[in-house]
């Protein structure tokens, strides 16, 4: 048997075994990928359109704004904690993102402190799942493995194609 | 590790990996085989979609919310392919057209 042969039956092998064992994975960071890609048309995230209603250096301090959403949540998903503030200076506006299951996130302007829209964050979800984060930090590299695999499945799939007669 | 973190890459991999070896030159293999083969086959198929759809809707956190869909999510692909291997292993055998 040729080296070349030898090489050939191998690849079709650890194509055809990698396909199999990564499917799962794969179709999960594909799907997931696909959904975070549209995110804002998919309404998986809230997007507010909203001009500054005054200027950055007149904001209320960032505990009172934390106080505010709080109080538009809720005392159960305000025991959660805050996850984190992202402020927005060209939008006037702060979304201060809680740490609960469904991820809620309440958009306050900077100047006045009203709430301007509370929804869930289903993106920060999909996109533990895409990472595999949801399932502990070790997980990541699950999904490493599975890029790793997908390169193979790749490589060996256009040798396969390329040279077909060359296992036989 | 938790065990139905250890179910979920039991459904990933080892049931795909025994489906492989099961369909290792499945035409010399009895019809029992080839019908566990199958089964199993179009049982895991089908948990991959289930599982997929259950993960993602609604996509939010599924772990400390309703247990049904947090066992879906770990324990479908490993029990998909045992069921549906143990059904195809359970139905009569076809007769072949001669």
């Amino acid at each position: 048997m040729s080296r070349l042969r030898t090489f050939s039956r191998w690849t079709f092998y650890l194509h055809l075994w990698l396909g199999l064992l990564a499917t799962g994975v794969i179709l999960l960071v594909s799907i997931t990928g696909i959904l975070l890609n549209h995110k804002r048309p998919l309404g998986l995230m809230p997007d507010v359109a909203h001009t500054p209603s005054g200027s950055f250096e007149s904001s209320l301090p960032l505990a009172e704004l934390a106080r505010r959403a709080e109080a538009a949540v809720g005392p159960e998903v305000a025991a959660a904690g805050i996850d984190r503030m992202d402020v927005r200076p060209g939008d006037g506006l702060v979304k201060v993102r809680f740490d609960n299951r469904t991820v809620l996130e309440v958009d306050v302007d900077l100047n006045t402190g009203r709430v301007l829209h509370v929804g869930e964050r289903n993106d920060v979800f999909l996109e533990k799942l895409h990472s595999g984060e949801i399932f502990g930090d070790g997980w990541v590299l699950l999904t490493d493995a599975c890029a790793v695999a997908l390169t193979i499945l790749l490589l060996s799939g256009y040798w396969l194609w390329l040279f077909p007669r060359a296992r036989s | 590790m938790s065990l139905e973190n250890l179910a979920l890459l039991m459904g990933l991999f080892v049931v795909p990996a025994v489906l492989l070896a099961i369909g290792h030159r499945l035409r010399r293999r009895p019809p029992l085989w080839r019908r566990v083969f199958w089964g199993g086959v179009i049982g895991h198929s089908i948990a991959i979609l289930v599982m997929l759809a259950v993960t993602m809707t609604p996509p939010i956190a599924w772990e400390g919310g309703p247990r049904l869909r947090d066992a879906a999510v770990h324990w479908s692909l490993v029990l998909g392919g045992v069921v549906g291997g143990t059904l195809g292993a359970a139905l009569p055998a076809r007769r072949r057209r001669s």
